[in-house]
C-alpha cells in the first residue's frame, strides 16, 4: 500500500473531531458555554492572572512581620488589614492563593495522566491487565478519599510536592474508571479494526485514535476535579498536614485565622472567600463544558 | 332516552410545545347518560386518551392544558374545579382504569392498601371497615382468594387479576361514571372477555355508566350504546351503537369498519386506510381526513365540514353526507 | 438470601485484607518509612532501640504478617505516640464519630428529602432553580470555613453556642448539653451531604413523577400529599438508599475536618493528631475501622433494598 493511499484513507476514518483545526474546536467549546459556565471561566482567568502578577505590584510583601502592626483593619495603607503578626493579608491572599491554586492544577495534572494512562490501557488492552488495574482502583475507591489522603501524609510526611502527589493519587482512580469505561466502548470499534489493518501498532492507535475520543470526559471530570483539589489542600493545611507555615496557602491561613477569631474575625473571612469562589467556579465550569461536550448527560 | 350524566361541550386541549402548538382535542362534544357505556374509537393520535385525561384533569405537567370548553358532571364543569375539589371527584364520583395493569399500580405497596386508600380518601370509614370492603369489591370482580390477595404486591399476580384490581380500585367508591382507557389492550383474548363481562356487570348491578375507550371495533361491538368516532382530535361520528354497524356514513368510519376482519365474509384482502394521521401541530385548512379519502372532491380540502345531525341522533362531520344521510 | 450474605461477607473481608495491604506497604515502603517517624533529635543508639523494638529490621512482608496475625484476634497494635493499643484508642473515640455522624445523617434526609422532593414536583420552577444552585454552592464551600464562620457567629457575635467539644467540662452528662455540643459540627458536616441527597432526590422523583402509577394514585384523588410523598417518594426511596451507601464514605471523611474544627473527641481528631506525629499504627488502624464500616454500609444497603422494594430479592 502506497503511502498517500494510507494517509488519505486515514483521513477518511478519523472521527470529525480531529478534522477542523484545534483551535477552532476550543473556540466553540468555549463560545457554547452557558452564561454561567462563561462568567465562571472569567472569573477562573482573572484570579489566577491576580496571583500571578499582584506581587509585581504589591507594596508588601507577605512575610515581612511587623509586631507593631498586627491584625490592623483594611485601610489605604493595608487594603485588606494586616495579620496576627502583622504582615499585609492582601499580600498573603496573593502568595497563599499562588500555591494553592497551583497545587490544585499539579494534583489534578497528576490524577490525569496516571489515571488517563492506566485506565486507558486497562480499557484497550483488557485481559488480566485490565483485572489488576480495575481491582486497584476498586480498592482504592473503597477508602473514602481523605483517609487515604492521611496515609499517605502519614508515609511521606507534609512537603508541598507531597500534597500535590497525595491528592493527584486520591483523584486517579476516578479518573481511572471514567476513562477505562470510555475506552472499551472504542475497543472493538471499526476504527480500531481499520487502523489495525492499516499496520499501525496498538500502542500508536490507544494514544493517536482512541485515548482523543476521551478527551471530553477527561476535561471535565478533570475541571470538576480541580475544584476537589484546592478542596482537599485546603482542608488538609487548614488541618495542618499540607501546606507548612511560614509558607501561605488559603488553607492554613484559615487555621492561624481561628484563633483569632475574637480579636480578628474578618481574616477568617477572606481565605475562605476565594476558596470558595474558586471551587464553585470550577464546579459550575465543568457543568457548563459538560452540557457542552456532551449533552446527552444533561439532566 | 336517559338523564344526562356528563355533557362535553366544545373541549379543547392544547400542548405547548417549543415549536408547536399541538391540537390534541379540539372541540368534541360528548354526552354520557345515566348507566350508558359510550365507546370512544379512533386510531393513536386521535385523542381519544387525551379526552379522558382531560375530564380527569391529569394531563401531564405544564404543557398540557384544557383551553376552552365545559365538561358539565352532576351539575359542576370540572374543568373550572380547583384542584382540591377534583380530588374529591376523582376516585369517589369518577374513576379511571389505564390500559397497562403492570405498570399502573404501585409495585411497592400492598394490593389491598392500595384499595383501601381511595375508600379512606373518600369515605368515613375505619381502616378495619376499608379492608373488609375491599376484599368484598376483590370477591365482585371475581379474585378468588381475595382475603389472601390483599396481602400480596403487583408484582406477585398476573397481567388479568392486576386489571380486575385496577378495575376493583376504580369501583369500590361505586363512581357514577367509570373512564377505562383501553383496559384490555394489554390483556390476552379469554382475559380480556372476562374484564369487558365485568365492566358490563358493574353497568347493570351498579348502574355506572361507562367511557370505554378502544381501538377495537370488537369490544365496540360487544359493548358499546353509543359510539363516537374521534378523528385528529375531533368527533367525525357520534351515533348509537347498532347505526356504527348498519349506516355508518362518514367515510373514515366506513374505512375503519371495512378493515376488521369479518368471519361472514371471506374477503382476500383486508382493507387498510392509505396515509397517516396528519400531525396535531400541523392540520390542513379543510377536512382533516380529505387526503386519506377515497371519496374527497376538491372542495373538501378548502372548508372545514360541521358536525351536523344528519338523522336523529346520528352526527356526522362530513360535508358530502346531505341531511337525510343516503350517502 | 443467607448465601448472599456469606458471599458479600466474605467479598467484604477480602477487600479489607486488600486494603490492610495497600495501608501497610503504603507506609512501610515509603521513602524513610517508617523509621522517618523516628525523632532526629534522638541519638543513634536510640533509634537503634526504637528499630529493634518496632521490628523495623525484620522484612516487611513478615512485620506485614505479624501485624495481620494480631488484627485477626483484635490486636492492632499500639500507638507510637501514647504507646496505648489502638484498639482500645478506636474503642474510646468511635462512638463519639458515631453520634456526630448518626445526627448528621438524620438531620440530612429530614432536610434533603424534602427538598429534593419539593424540587422535582416544581421542576423547572424558581424554586427547583434556587434548590439546584444552592446544592452547587453548598457542595464548593469548604467545610471547615464554614465551621469557622458558624463560630464567630454563635460565640463570637451571638454567644449563644458552645463551640467546642462534646460537653461542657467539669459538668454531668446531659442530653441538653449534648445537644448544644451537637448542632454546630451537625450543621456543618451536613452542608457537606446535603447537596448529594438534594439533587439524587430530585433525579429519583423525577424519574418517578412520570410513571404510570403515580397518575394512577392522582386519579384516585389522593391529593398532593399523599401522591408524592407516600406514592412517588416511597418508590423513589430505592435509588436514594443507593445514595446513602454512597454518602457514608463521605460523611466519614467530612467528619475528620469538622471534629477538628470543632474540637469533637471523635476518630477523625485521633486520625488527624496521628498523621501529624506520623503514628502510622494509629492511622492504620482507622483506616481499617473506615473501610469496614464502608464495607458493612454497602452490605447493610443492600438488605434495605428488599425492605424497601418487595420485587428484589437475593438468592
Amino acid at each position: 500500500m502506497s503511502n498517500t493511499a494510507s494517509i488519505t484513507e486515514r483521513e477518511r476514518i478519523s472521527p470529525p473531531s480531529v478534522a477542523p483545526g484545534k483551535g477552532r474546536i476550543i473556540l466553540n467549546v468555549l463560545g457554547g458555554l452557558s452564561v454561567v459556565g462563561k462568567a465562571s471561566l472569567s472569573y477562573l482567568v482573572l484570579i489566577y492572572l491576580f496571583v500571578l502578577v499582584a506581587p509585581l505590584f504589591l507594596a508588601h510583601s507577605p512575610t515581612d512581620t511587623d509586631p507593631l502592626s498586627v491584625t490592623l483593619p483594611a485601610s489605604g495603607q493595608h487594603w485588606l488589614g494586616t495579620d496576627e503578626l502583622g504582615r499585609d493579608e492582601l499580600a498573603r491572599i496573593v502568595s497563599g492563593g499562588r500555591i494553592t491554586l497551583m497545587v490544585g492544577l499539579a494534583a489534578m495534572a497528576l490524577a490525569v495522566v496516571l489515571g488517563g494512562l492506566l485506565g486507558s490501557i486497562a480499557g484497550f488492552f483488557g485481559g488480566k491487565t485490565e483485572y489488576v488495574i480495575m481491582r486497584l482502583v476498586d480498592m482504592m475507591l473503597s477508602i473514602p478519599s481523605f483517609f487515604l489522603i492521611l496515609i499517605e501524609i502519614t508515609s511521606f510526611g507534609n512537603s508541598p510536592p507531597v500534597v500535590i502527589v497525595a491528592v493527584g493519587f486520591t483523584y486517579w482512580p476516578q479518573m481511572a474508571r471514567i476513562v477505562h469505561a470510555e475506552v472499551m466502548k472504542w475497543r472493538d470499534s471499526s476504527l480500531v479494526e481499520a487502523e489495525t489493518t492499516l499496520g499501525a501498532g496498538p500502542w500508536r492507535i490507544l494514544f493517536r485514535h482512541v485515548v482523543p475520543q476521551t478527551y471530553s470526559s477527561i476535561i471535565v471530570l478533570a475541571t470538576l476535579g480541580i475544584g476537589w483539589a484546592i478542596l482537599a489542600e485546603s482542608g488538609l493545611s487548614y488541618l495542618g498536614l499540607g501546606i507548612q507555615p511560614p509558607l501561605a496557602s488559603w488553607g492554613n491561613m484559615l487555621q492561624q485565622s481561628q484563633n483569632y477569631i475574637w480579636t480578628a474575625p474578618v481574616l477568617a473571612v477572606y481565605p475562605g472567600v476565594f476558596i470558595l469562589l474558586t471551587v464553585l467556579s470550577y464546579s459550575l465550569l465543568g457543568e457548563a463544558l459538560r452540557d457542552v461536550l456532551d449533552p446527552k448527560l444533561k439532566r | 332516552m336517559g338523564k344526562k350524566l356528563m355533557e362535553i361541550r366544545d373541549l379543547k386541549t392544547y400542548f405547548q410545545t417549543k415549536n408547536a402548538l399541538i391540537r390534541a382535542v379540539d372541540g368534541i362534544d360528548l354526552d354520557v347518560e345515566e348507566g350508558q357505556i359510550v365507546c370512544i374509537v379512533g386510531e393513536s393520535g386521535s385523542g381519544k386518551s387525551v379526552t379522558s385525561l382531560s375530564i380527569m384533569r391529569l394531563l401531564p405537567g405544564p404543557k398540557g392544558r384544557i383551553t376552552s370548553g365545559e365538561v358539565r358532571f352532576e351539575g359542576k364543569d370540572l374543568s373550572k374545579l380547583s384542584e382540591k375539589e377534583m380530588d374529591a371527584v376523582r376516585g369517589d364520583r369518577i374513576s379511571m382504569i389505564f390500559q397497562e395493569p403492570m405498570t399502573a399500580l404501585n409495585p411497592v405497596m400492598k394490593v389491598g392498601k392500595q384499595i383501601e386508600e381511595v375508600l379512606l380518601r373518600h369515605r368515613k370509614v375505619t381502616k378495619s371497615e376499608a379492608k373488609s370492603k375491599a376484599i368484598e369489591t376483590l370477591r365482585f370482580v371475581g379474585v378468588p382468594r381475595a382475603e389472601h390477595i390483599v396481602n400480596e404486591y403487583p408484582h406477585q399476580l398476573s397481567g388479568g387479576m392486576r386489571q380486575r384490581v385496577m378495575i376493583a380500585m376504580a369501583m369500590v367508591c361505586e363512581p357514577r361514571l367509570l373512564i377505562a382507557d383501553e383496559p384490555t389492550t394489554a390483556l390476552d383474548v379469554t382475559i380480556q372477555i372476562q374484564v369487558l363481562e365485568l365492566m358490563k356487570k358493574m353497568r347493570d348491578e351498579r348502574k355506572t355508566s361507562i367511557i370505554l375507550i378502544t381501538h377495537d371495533l370488537g369490544v365496540v361491538a360487544e359493548m358499546a350504546d353509543h359510539v363516537v368516532v374521534m378523528y385528529a382530535g375531533q368527533v367525525v361520528e357520534s351515533t348509537g351503537a347498532d347505526a356504527i354497524f348498519e349506516k355508518p356514513m362518514h367515510p373514515y368510519t366506513q374505512a375503519l369498519l371495512a378493515s376488521i376482519p369479518s368471519l361472514e365474509e371471506d374477503k382476500e384482502v383486508l382493507y387498510s386506510i392509505p396515509g397517516t394521521v396528519p400531525s396535531a401541530g400541523a392540520f390542513p385548512k379543510g377536512c382533516r381526513f380529505a387526503d386519506r379519502c377515497s371519496s374527497a372532491q376538491p372542495s373538501c380540502t378548502e372548508e372545514m365540514p360541521e358536525l351536523r345531525e344528519v338523522l336523529p341522533e346520528h352526527f356526522v362531520r362530513c360535508a358530502l353526507v346531505p341531511n337525510g344521510g343516503a350517502a | 438470601m443467607s448465601r448472599y450474605l456469606v458471599v458479600r461477607v466474605s467479598q467484604g473481608l477480602l477487600t479489607l485484607l486488600l486494603v490492610s495491604i495497600l495501608t501497610f506497604f503504603l507506609i512501610n515502603l515509603a521513602p524513610g518509612g517508617p523509621s522517618a517517624i523516628m525523632n532526629f533529635q534522638s541519638t543513634a543508639e536510640q533509634r537503634e532501640a526504637l528499630t529493634k523494638q518496632l521490628g523495623l529490621d525484620k522484612p516487611v512482608v513478615q512485620r506485614y504478617a505479624e501485624w495481620l496475625g494480631g488484627a485477626v484476634q483484635g490486636d492492632l497494635g499500639n500507638s507510637l505516640d501514647s504507646k496505648q493499643p489502638v484498639g482500645e484508642l478506636l474503642a474510646e473515640r468511635f462512638p463519639n464519630t458515631v453520634i456526630l455522624s448518626a445526627a448528621t445523617l438524620i438531620f440530612t434526609l429530614m432536610i434533603g428529602i424534602p427538598l429534593g422532593v419539593l424540587a422535582a414536583v416544581k421542576r423547572g420552577s424558581w424554586i427547583d432553580r434556587l434548590i439546584t444552585f444552592m446544592s452547587t454552592f453548598g457542595m464548593a464551600i469548604p467545610e471547615f470555613w464554614l465551621g469557622i464562620l458558624l463560630i464567630i457567629f454563635f460565640a463570637v457575635i451571638h454567644p449563644i453556642l458552645p463551640i467546642s467539644g462534646m460537653m461542657t467540662a467539669g459538668s454531668d452528662f446531659s442530653l441538653v448539653d449534648l445537644i448544644k455540643h451537637l448542632a454546630l459540627p451537625m450543621f456543618t458536616l451536613s452542608i457537606l451531604m446535603l447537596p448529594n441527597i438534594v439533587r439524587f432526590t430530585r433525579s429519583a422523583m423525577v424519574d418517578v413523577i412520570s410513571l404510570d402509577y403515580v397518575r394512577t394514585a392522582k386519579a384516585k384523588g389522593l391529593g398532593a400529599y399523599r401522591v408524592f410523598f407516600q406514592h412517588a417518594l416511597r418508590n423513589a426511596l430505592v435509588p436514594i438508599a443507593a445514595i446513602v451507601g454512597l454518602i457514608v464514605p463521605i460523611l466519614l471523611g467530612g467528619s475528620v475536618v469538622v471534629e477538628n474544627v470543632f474540637g469533637w473527641p471523635g476518630m477523625g481528631r485521633l486520625a488527624v493528631q496521628a498523621a501529624t506525629n506520623r503514628d502510622y499504627t494509629v492511622v492504620m488502624g482507622v483506616t481499617i475501622l473506615v473501610g469496614a464500616i464502608v464495607i458493612v454500609t454497602n452490605i447493610l444497603t443492600d438488605l434495605i433494598y428488599t425492605v424497601l422494594d418487595p420485587r428484589i430479592r437475593y438468592e
